[in-house]
Parts: C-alpha cells; structure tokens; sequence
C-alpha cells in the first residue's frame, strides 16, 4: 500500500504542475530568508555594502529592495 | 478622533480601509489614505495632485507590486511541493526559529505580540494615525474649523513613509504637491473673501 503511494508521487514529480509549484514554493522561502537575514545583518551594524557583497549582488539593488520592503513593513519578515 | 472631519475626509480612511481590503493588505497605512484620497473629490487636494501628475491607478499598482497580499504564506500546499523536490520545511522553519526566534520564518511576526489600535477592524499604522493627527495640526494652522481632505494630504506629506515613497515613484516632489495645496488653498480664501 505504501509503495503504491511512493510510486504516484514519484510519478507526479515529472509532472509540470508538481515542479513549477516546488519552484513557486521555494521562491517565497527563499524571499523569506532574504528578508530575515538581512534585517538581521542591519540590526548588527552591516553596510548595505557588506550585504550586497554577501549576496552577490548590487548595493543598489538590494538597498532598493529592502529599503522599500522595510519602510512598507511587509514583504517579508518584519 | 473625527469629530472634526468633513465627511468628504471621514470618506477617507473609510475609502482607505475598503481598499486595504481589496489588495488584502491586513492593515491600514497612510499608503492607503493617500490612495483613497486620490477618489475623493474634486476638491483642493485632488485638484493639486491632479495638477502634479499623480496617478492614483499607477500608484495601486506599485503597491500591490511591493506589498504581497497577506494569504501569501507558506501554505501546507508549498510544503508539500517543496517536499517532492527534498526540502523539508519544517526543518527550515526549526532552524530558522532556533537562530531567531518563534515565528520568524512567517512574515508579520511582530503583529501577533503587539496591541494595535483598530479601524473598522484593521490595525492601523502608527504613520497613518500620525497622518491624520497632523492633518488636525494642519488645519489649526491654517485657522480652519473642520478637518478636509486637503489637510489630510498635508499631513500625509509631512511624513517620510509609504505615501511619500509612492509619490516620489511618479517623480513627484512632496514638496511641490504641498505647495500646489497651499496655492489652492490661498485661491480659495481669495475666493471666500
């Protein structure tokens, strides 16, 4: 009974609908994360530099981001 | 804290919470109120964004882009699709709350603990309550009896917030907008006289 179970999921997974899912999903976690490690980096005293360094992307685009993130209170952890 | 609004102003935040609503946005903030202040009207507020290119539709839609809706969630759904490609959510979500604390992972955590004062049953944001706190500032300034939708937006434009931040996104200056009330403002007097 069980294997039958594994066997439609494993099934499922080459399924589009499964897989774009997974990626919308892992999207939203990964805005999450963004958003709580780098507030917690502010809170630390961390350059919007230091950050975008660690990111590996502009100072620009993430003080963008965040800035507005944190001044409309959402978007992420707040 | 309304007995002093016209109805056109009371209209406003009403307007304002109806729209929060719609964009399920769990709360009010002075975001909102300058949106439904764009609806009201003609009047010297309208008519001074008007004459400064503001476009209340544009600024719904860059709203709507930074401020996800609030059932946007992880929901038991996404933890199950993460599942079939090997992420176990739970586990991120322990961690996570190991490092920082309970409920860091879902958004809003700092709601849950705080007591919030409430319009039509949304909380309402401290800037939108110091909006309309200023608005009364700025009608006694102004030696008027009753609170408007022009002082309204003179008080949303007092602040450095989320109202001020969707105005500068059409490349308006507050400043000019405030000047373009006064002007209104002065012509009306005029008018009056």
């Amino acid at each position: 009974m069980d294997n039958a179970v594994d066997l439609a999921s494993e099934a499922t997974d080459a399924d589009p609908a499964v897989g774009l899912h997974a990626v919308a999903a892992l999207r939203k976690l990964l805005e999450r994360l963004e958003a709580l490690q780098v507030d917690n980096a502010r809170s630390l005293g961390w350059s919007w530099q230091a950050i975008a360094d660690a990111l590996h992307v502009s100072k620009q685009a993430v003080h963008k981001k965040h800035r507005e993130r944190r001044l409309f209170r959402r978007g992420g952890p707040l | 804290m309304f007995e002093r609004f016209t109805p056109e102003a009371k209209r406003i935040v009403v307007d304002g919470v109806e729209l929060a609503r719609r964009l399920r946005h769990d709360f009010l903030g002075s975001e909102h109120l300058l949106i439904a202040l764009a609806g009201t009207g003609p009047n010297v507020a309208t008519r001074a964004m008007v004459a400064c290119g503001f476009d209340p539709a544009r600024a719904e839609e860059d709203l709507a882009a930074i401020v996800p809706t609030s059932g946007d969630g992880l929901s038991d759904a996404d933890s199950a699709a993460l599942r079939s490609i090997g992420v176990d959510l739970d586990e991120v979500r322990r961690r996570t709350e190991a490092s920082f604390g309970p409920g860091a992972l879902e958004r809003r955590r700092r709601w849950h603990g705080r007591r919030r004062a409430r319009l039509c049953g949304l909380p309402f944001m401290p800037e939108a309550k110091k909006a309309l706190e200023l608005a009364l500032r700025e009608a006694i300034r102004l030696d008027q009896r009753s609170i408007g939708p022009e002082h309204v937006l003179l008080g949303l434009l007092r602040l450095d917030a989320a109202s001020t931040h969707l105005i500068r996104a059409q490349e308006i200056d507050p400043r000019r907008l405030r000047s373009e009330v006064e002007r209104g403002l002065g012509e009306l007097r005029r008018r009056g006289a």
